[in-house]
């Protein structure tokens, strides 16, 4: 966590999301890189700790192919990685018409130009592609907020889940610092829990044990049942829940 | 084609933003770590008459003791199921109870069988089951290897209650001499036993490691020997008979060797008698005090306490090396030492603010706890699950033995029928 700075940011909950890359080559190759982005959010992990209640979503990118990326509006003044094309607006983006004006810098590529081919030149495509980018930007902008405040609300009742769980969490003498049990639950949208199960056995069964019987003994989460249903579904209708203890003498 | 490829790519984005979301994950890296609650129902006894032992009951108090638990009062019991069958679990639910014990017993001329069953009652399943079987006189130790079960299912932790005490009491006599008296007792201090009575001081009981032999000093001849004794033959045996101090026996953990401290050379020292041959090895020599040996649980080392730094202090002598190197810092006194079976945690006795108390040191954090908040604290013994500290302590003017968790958390005194009791000693755990 130390390592990862973004998780060791104190401000209130808030998210980062990081629009997947744009290619600006082909069109086919932005569906996969999206595609493939997509898919690989899977394996993201929101994580809420109890200190500083921050929740942390970003969306990483993955991709082979040359890297751009588009700070939205709303993102912090982080250091965004420094890439061959300097940081563009998002919007504002002068168009170098692909005539032969050299001189101007974030052209990205005024090469070989003349092609006589009536067909639309790559420049052009380049040109319509980051225009129809800025409008998926604002588009996104615009999820974005939503999303926002959504998960701004979906923290703060992650964290009510966290602590009372936390109250009803009594750990065996046999816990040790470090011991992990990562549990599945399930909801309806009463706030009740219908399942929990094991994903990963800290290897101590009594351990295991005491995670599993703090979700039992809370039993159920009333409180989610201000939350709309959508959200609801998205992210309480079925969690996780690790038990890592770093309280305990050793 | 490309037209429509580029209409899709701002949904594609917004589909993003929304499908990103993985799985929530919240980490609980706390808890209040309160003690269980379980609900011991009175065993049903299915012999003749009424039965010898109430089981439960020995079972119930041992859980208490232990401050991991929270055994449920038997008025608040809705119920006295014996059987699978029997068990509501909204009632027990109702009362808030975590798990809950049932069990039957039945006897057959000498011999008595206890089965019982653990039941979770937040999952509505059967935890643990088992059976016990033993003399009826032994009714109470059957009762305690049921409370080791549960203690070790519900813990991770290997229960202790099967094991008994070792400690000396001494009955003052108004104008005559005192009464010393070694005696034996279960964990909880019930089924006291008088292995030895004399006029002349007892001190200073240990265990060997199996638990079948006892060691201790007594002045009977008229000046301090180490003697053995086995519990089960009553057989004994004078080990030392030197000039001067014989003290502090300490079973190796291989019962090969005993450390003891012997002044026969000069000033107190630790010496090894090898119990076959009975040949002496002196480990220390120094013109200071070396006195209270106690084994590493690997052999491979002794912690002693020495005064050569001016104060008493703890060292450790290595076996191999034949190095001593100094392991307590903090304070002013800490000296009689025991090492907890996970060579970990070591108890001893504390100087803080001019009082005696006990505490506990991590051998590796190098951190030093004091558990205990009585003065004149003495003698700690630790179980050999690690869980507790017997020690000896003063209360109202008498000495009694008093026992607290490693943790600092859990306290009681046992109840003491007779006189001063002192230097308790907690037994390995017993071999059926």
């Amino acid at each position: 966590m130390s390592s990862d700075s973004v998780y060791a940011k104190p401000v209130a909950p808030r998210i980062i999301v990081r629009p997947a890359l744009v290619s600006l080559t082909l069109h086919a190759l932005l569906l996969v890189a999206l595609t493939f982005n997509w898919a690989n959010s899977e394996s993201e992990v929101i994580k809420v700790k109890p200190a500083p209640k921050v929740i942390n979503a970003r969306l990483v990118d993955v991709s082979e192919f040359q890297p751009k990326p588009k700070p939205k509006p709303r993102a912090k003044p982080k250091s965004t990685p420094k890439v061959a094309v300097s940081k563009p607006k998002p919007v504002a983006k002068p168009k170098p018409k692909p005539v032969a004006k050299t001189p101007v810098k974030p052209a990205p590529k005024p090469k070989v130009e003349p092609k006589p081919d009536p067909r639309i030149t790559e420049e052009e495509l380049a040109a319509i592609t980051r225009t129809d980018m800025a409008r998926a930007m604002a588009a996104e902008d615009d999820v974005l907020e939503a999303t926002a405040t959504a998960d701004e609300m979906a923290a703060s009742y992650a964290s009510l889940i966290q602590q009372t769980v936390i109250n009803y969490w009594s750990r065996p003498p046999s816990a040790r610092n470090g011991m992990e049990t990562l549990l599945q639950i399930q909801l309806i949208p009463t706030g009740d829990v219908v399942s929990v199960s094991v994903l990963k056995s800290s290897g101590n069964s009594a351990f295991d044990r005491s995670a599993i019987n703090a979700v039992e003994k809370a039993g159920s989460f009333p409180e989610l049942q201000k939350l709309p249903n959508r959200e609801f579904e998205k992210t309480f209708r079925r969690f996780r829940l690790l038990f890592r203890p770093e309280d305990l003498r050793y | 084609m490309k037209r429509l490829i580029l209409a899709i790519v701002p949904l594609l984005f917004a589909l993003a933003a929304l499908g990103a979301r993985a799985e929530l994950t919240i980490e609980i890296t706390q808890g209040m770590d309160n003690p269980t609650a379980i609900a011991v129902v009175p065993f049903a006894w299915q012999g003749p008459g009424t039965a010898p032992e109430d089981i439960a009951w020995v079972v119930d108090s041992d859980l208490a003791r232990s401050g991991q638990f929270s055994p449920v009062s038997r008025s608040d019991m809705l119920g006295r199921p014996s059987t699978q069958n029997d068990i509501f679990y909204r009632d027990w639910r109702a009362i808030e109870s975590e798990y809950l014990l049932i069990g039957r017993v039945s006897a057959q001329g000498t011999q008595m069988r206890i089965e019982y069953e653990l039941y979770d009652v937040l999952r509505q399943k059967q935890a643990h089951k088992g059976v016990e079987v033993g003399s009826v006189n032994e009714a109470r130790m059957l009762s305690h290897r049921v409370s080791d079960a549960i203690y070790q299912k519900l813990t991770g932790i290997r229960g202790a209650f099967a094991t008994r005490l070792l400690y000396v009491s001494v009955t003052r006599v108004p104008g005559g001499k005192d009464y010393y008296r070694l005696t034996l007792a279960d964990s909880d201090g019930a089924r006291p036993i008088v292995l030895l009575e004399s006029r002349e001081p007892v001190m200073a009981p240990g265990w060997s490691p199996d638990g079948t032999q006892i060691s201790y000093v007594s002045f009977e001849s008229g000046r301090p020997a180490i003697y053995r004794q086995n519990l089960s033959t009553g057989a004994r045996e004078q080990l030392t008979n030197f000039k001067g101090l014989n003290g502090a026996p300490a079973w190796s953990p291989d019962g090969n060797t005993m450390a003891m401290v012997l002044s026969k050379d000069g000033s107190p020292d630790i010496y090894l008698m090898n119990l076959m041959t009975k040949k002496l090895t002196r480990i220390t020599r120094h013109y200071a005090i070396d006195t209270e040996p106690t084994w590493m649980p690997d052999g491979r080392s002794l912690m002693f306490t020495s005064d050569r730094g001016g104060r008493p202090q703890i060292y450790r002598y290595d076996l191999r090396t034949g190095t001593t190197e100094r392991v307590t810092f903090e304070g002013g006194y800490n000296a009689r030492a025991r090492v907890a079976q996970d060579g970990r945690n070591v108890v001893l006795v504390h100087q803080q603010n001019g009082q005696f108390h006990i505490a506990l040191l991590d051998l590796v954090t190098n951190r030093l706890q004091v558990l205990t908040s009585t003065q004149l604290d003495e003698s700690p013994s630790i179980a050999p699950n690690g869980s507790m500290v017997l020690y000896g302590t003063k209360h109202a003017g008498r000495g009694i033995l008093a026992a607290v968790s490693v943790d600092g958390g859990v306290k009681f005194r046992l109840p003491s029928r007779d006189g001063d009791v002192r230097e308790p000693a907690w037994s390995p755990y017993m071999s059926r």
